[in-house]
């Protein structure tokens, strides 16, 4: 009888314990295991935003894309991550916030006005810009 | 030669006119933080993605910022915020469209530093309100930088706080900005 409670002890505490790691202390994957739904450029993407931005929401909105774009500029904003603007066509940027700091060698390979491929979480349009998150820079 | 050094000084005039003319400011990389002190824990998180356009002609200003663009020191805070208490899937945008109240042509300011109450509609996690607090304007060699804190009561906008965390997170949150303007070209 006590080896029955024990198992049940032993079940109900890998239950809870299961319940506890899948609801509170679970984080979203590494970008790296992700799949991109949508593979596009920076331009195009900001063409189907100025067109309309409901639509485009509706599409790229909270989902993983892989964006291919001219860099414009790099931000290192101190106490936050870096940050890739990508250049459209219009006045507004792509801006890819990365998942993680780069390092100054990484940051160094990078090139102004090169052509980069990022993955990353489409955020949306805010006024000017597309915000990208937990982006990561899958070729350069 | 009297009439060229003339008509030279009359262009210099214009166009320190039209320099102090500017009416609208834009900012792509406006600053806010949030902060919550609550018993058991303080919480603060950050973005400097806010974007915003400032007239002054029209004493009129806009504020737009996504939800997802606030980094919190730990990834695991910056997921349940998103997740479970701004459901930022649901309600990405928080936004403010107002206008400052007591000058009837604020772009006429010259450089220093003024404080004006802006009032207009807040709407954050897809619940609108109408607030007003005092903006501290620092003009500058043709910038401008605002710079306002308020505070705001989460059950106002409609923000649930499970009872297991109700001592980690406060009922009222500061919310502080700095934005700092560039002429729009």
């Amino acid at each position: 009888m006590k080896k029955v409670i024990r198992i049940g002890a032993v079940i109900v505490a890998l239950v809870v314990g299961i319940y506890v790691w899948q609801n509170f202390l679970k984080t979203a994957p590494s970008m790296k295991r992700l799949d991109a739904e949508y593979q596009v450029t920076a331009i195009e993407l900001s063409a189907e935003y100025e067109e309309s931005e409901d639509t485009a929401d509706a599409k790229y909105r909270n989902k993983i894309i892989e964006l291919t774009g001219e860099l414009e500029s790099i931000e290192t904003p101190e106490g936050s991550l870096p940050v890739l603007n990508l250049k459209t066509e219009g006045f507004g940027m792509v801006k890819c916030t990365m998942e993680s700091d780069l390092s100054s060698t990484e940051i160094d390979q990078l090139e102004i006005n090169s052509t980069v491929s990022i993955r990353g979480e489409c955020y949306g349009l805010n006024l000017f810009d597309i915000q990208v998150g937990r982006s990561i820079i899958i070729n350069n | 030669m009297k009439l060229k050094i003339f008509f030279t000084l009359l262009s210099l005039v214009f166009l320190a006119q039209l320099g102090y003319s500017q009416d609208r400011f834009v900012t792509r990389s406006g600053h806010v933080k949030f902060f919550s002190s609550a018993p058991l824990e303080d919480i603060e998180a950050h973005s400097n993605k806010v974007s915003s356009i400032l007239d002054l002609k029209k004493n009129e200003v806009v504020v737009s910022m996504l939800i997802k663009t606030f980094e919190f020191e730990k990834k695991l805070m910056q997921e349940h915020f998103n997740e479970n208490y701004m459901e930022s899937d649901k309600y990405p945008k928080s936004t403010f469209s107002g206008s400052f109240e007591g000058n009837s042509d604020l772009s006429a300011l010259k450089d220093g530093t003024y404080t004006v109450n802006a009032s207009g509609e807040i709407s954050i996690h897809g619940v609108s309100k109408q607030i007003e607090t005092p903006v501290t304007l620092t003009v500058s060699n043709g910038k401008v930088k605002a710079d306002f804190v308020f505070m705001a009561k989460v059950k106002e906008f409609g923000i649930k706080i499970p009872k297991v965390v109700v001592r980690n997170i406060a009922e009222e949150v500061e919310v502080t900005a700095a934005f700092e303007y560039e002429p729009y070209k």
